[in-house]
């Protein structure tokens, strides 16, 4: 039981503090410094988003996605036969993408993340040396293929085409990056929530190319992402059929996703996103570890496969209200895996063991006991009251 | 002859470097309120005057004193905060936000500006609003907890904002939604607001849309009662308009002819183009030309470059077509109410 980003977190400072990174992109495009002067200041800011997430409690890092234009661009821009168009929404955000154009058959020629996951992998053993605590994993994240695909302009080849080459190309990173030590690997598969339930063609497009994409894979921790709605109409068949060991869902744009969680397979991870990364309201602590107990008993996975998450990456939330969701996410996650109710009674708003007591599990407070205590004696005796009329 | 072509700009402006750097001394607390105004009056009149001087028929203030076009309102109106920095795309980054309480107008918020733009000129300025819809789309919401109570308390807010611009005597009003392609389910709250702030407004009200996915859009965004849609065209390669000779377009459009995202400066021929194309499909009495978009991203002299393009291909087609430059009626249109099409007994 852990917390971790999805992905993405915000490259906007705290406040007070120098936006470095916006004024290094603006002296970059001025030719005031050059690319290895303004890797340096993303490299610090890599370095400081990792420092908050390990500072927070988090137990799975990412990088933040802080040197990335957009996801789609990071991938395609490294593969051989795209350029990259013009802007288009993405989903329903108020943030841009640059979309990728199809100008020939996609080829992966060499590897585009494996580079910026050695330097994370390699911050987070000086972070946590740092700190006297043990390095941390760190998963890199990628766009997969049949998200890339769909948000692409298939150009001459069209989509049938190219969502199987992007598959196959993308084969070939996940391999590179399991080849560099990445622990674990996630696969953003986002347009799998547009899928309608009438889509059969899409279903088998989208089933095909995440079978592609694992090929040779089976031993390796990849985490399939779906963020931004829910995947329901995609079915289970496209997501569990592929060997992924775990599988991360927006529980609050989706919540229809609780359906596919109860689906997932026995020995699957589930991540849960359930606080909420498109609003600035604090999250119910609550009702956060009632979501893990609550996929920790489907299908009897058990806490051990279970983690918490944002709903999606939070590069949407000002960077203190994120740094305020990591610190909650975390600590959510601390107490929903205190295996003792009682003590996870003491240390959880008292309400909820008695208004929500699903966010316990099976645990009965006291009062319901025979012969226990009532930690609010008041209450129980009007509840017995109004039972007896 | 028939008239129409009309060029105009979509709203933003690039600000020039003395006003970007008196814009960051003022956050800063080291610049007064006076010498920042005046600096943005300066630079008004600089963009004025140079829509005068390349020949735009309908004249926009350039925005030079908002940042933010959904954060500029959120200012000034009762029930919100301002977060801060999100990214919207790139390097771009903007405060977003925060709905703590019931929204209200309880001032004016762009009047002046707009008086103070109209004074420069003969010609038209525009009336520019951000709609309804865009800026609780683009706010955070801790106090309302229902979408459409949020959009129609802001439509209620925008409304009164744009009858104090018409009564003043704005012949054209621009109220931008370019949130509205974000979700087509919620197209009809888009359009529920809209009639909110054009109900009895006695001008050509303009919508602007742009960045989403227009096929799925449309024609679902003529219920949107405002005379004139402005859509960007060129960034999504016209296809739009092919649409037209299926389900015909009933308003009037903004027909974007130049990319605003791209550094690169697009021929006049290119734009002259999308104009021809345009005209296969409505008459010219119908076609108002413009950017994809708001100027603000590109340089000074990108935008003075693709301002001039924009213009000059308006006047070789209308050349071309023998199509005159004779302002159009300012008022509400047929096209206000004329809805999408409907099945026959729907």
């Amino acid at each position: 039981m852990f917390a971790t980003l999805v992905g993405a977190y915000p490259r906007t400072p705290l406040p007070g503090q120098p936006f470095r990174l916006r004024t290094g992109h603006a002296r970059l495009e001025r030719g005031e410094i050059d690319e290895a002067a303004f890797r340096a200041v993303q490299d610090e800011l890599v370095r400081e988003v990792m420092g908050e997430q390990l500072d927070a409690g988090l137990q799975l890092l990412t990088d933040g996605q802080v040197r990335w234009e957009d996801q789609q661009t990071a991938i395609a821009a490294g593969l051989h036969g795209f350029e990259i168009g013009g802007l288009l929404r993405y989903f329903d955000t108020n943030t841009y993408f640059r979309q990728p154009r199809a100008i020939g058959t996609p080829r992966w020629e060499s590897s585009i993340t494996v580079t910026d996951w050695l330097f994370a992998h390699e911050t987070a053993a000086s972070l946590a040396q740092e700190r006297g605590v043990e390095t941390p994993p760190v998963k890199q994240c990628l766009v997969g293929p049949y998200t890339l695909g769909r948000l692409s302009d298939p150009g001459e080849i069209g989509r049938e085409r190219l969502v199987p080459a992007l598959a196959e190309a993308l084969n070939e990173e996940l391999h590179a990056l399991r080849a560099a030590g990445a622990p674990v690997i996630q696969l953003d598969e986002n347009a799998l929530t547009l899928i309608g339930p009438d889509d059969e063609a899409e279903r088998r497009l989208a089933g095909d190319a995440l079978r592609r994409v694992m090929h040779g894979l089976d031993d390796t921790h990849v985490c399939l992402s779906i963020t931004m709605g829910d995947a329901v109409a995609a079915g289970p068949d496209v997501l569990f059929d592929v060997p992924f060991h775990s599988h991360l869902f927006d529980l609050i744009a989706g919540p229809d996703n609780w359906e596919l969680v109860a689906m997932a397979p026995h020995e699957r991870g589930i991540v849960c996103g359930v606080a909420n990364a498109r609003n600035t309201m604090p999250d119910d602590e609550p009702v956060m570890i009632w979501a893990a107990h609550y996929a920790a008993s489907t299908q009897g996975r058990g806490l051990d496969r279970v983690a918490l998450a944002p709903s999606t990456g939070l590069e949407y939330l000002p960077r203190d209200r994120a740094k305020a969701k990591i610190e909650a996410l975390a600590e959510a996650a601390r107490k929903a895996s205190i295996a003792d109710p009682e003590e996870l009674a003491k240390q959880i708003d008292p309400r909820a063991v008695d208004i929500r007591s699903a966010a316990l599990g099976r645990y009965a407070p006291p009062s319901e006991r025979p012969g226990g205590a009532s930690p609010n004696a008041a209450s129980a005796a009007a509840a017995a009251q109004r039972s007896e009329r | 002859m028939s008239n129409g072509l009309w060029t105009t700009s979509v709203g933003s402006f690039p600000k020039p470097p003395e006003l970007i750097r008196a814009r960051a001394e003022h956050a800063a607390g080291r610049l007064g309120d006076d010498e920042l105004h005046a600096l943005e009056r300066r630079a008004t009149e600089d963009w004025i005057r140079f829509q005068e001087e390349i020949g735009v028929d309908i004249l926009v203030d350039g925005e030079m004193y908002r940042g933010d076009m959904a954060t500029y309102f959120a200012e000034e109106l009762t029930g919100f905060e301002i977060g801060g920095l999100v990214r919207s795309y790139g390097n771009r980054y903007y405060r977003k936000p925060i709905a703590v309480g019931g929204v209200r107008r309880t001032h004016p918020i762009t009047l002046e500006a707009w008086k103070f733009a109209q004074s420069l000129t003969e010609r038209p300025v525009k009336g520019m609003l951000t709609g309804p819809y865009t800026i609780a789309d683009w706010s955070f919401d801790e106090h309302y907890g229902s979408r459409r109570e949020f959009v129609l308390d802001l439509a209620r807010a925008i409304h009164e904002e744009a009858m104090d611009l018409a009564a003043a005597g704005a012949r054209f009003i621009q109220v931008d939604e370019p949130a509205a392609s974000a979700r087509m389910d919620e197209l009809p709250l888009v359009a529920e607001a809209m009639a909110i702030v054009t109900d009895g407004l006695d001008a050509h009200a303009i919508t602007h849309i742009c960045y989403g996915d227009f096929m799925q859009a449309y024609p679902t965004m003529l219920d949107i009662p405002v005379d004139q849609v402005d859509l960007e065209m060129a960034n999504s390669g016209y296809d739009l308009l092919e649409r037209f000779r299926d389900v015909p377009f009933t308003k009037s459009i903004g027909l974007g002819v130049v990319d605003v995202h791209s550094h690169r400066i697009e021929t006049v021929d290119e734009a002259a183009d999308g104009i021809r194309r345009a005209l296969d499909v409505l008459p010219p009495e119908r076609i108002f030309v413009d950017p994809d978009c708001g100027l603000k991203t590109r340089t000074v002299e990108e935008a003075r470059e693709k301002m001039r393009v924009v213009v000059e291909a308006a006047r070789r087609v209308r050349e071309e077509r023998g199509i005159g430059d004779s302002l159009p009626d300012a008022g509400p249109t047929p096209g206000r109410t004329l809805g999408a099409p409907r099945p026959a007994g729907a």
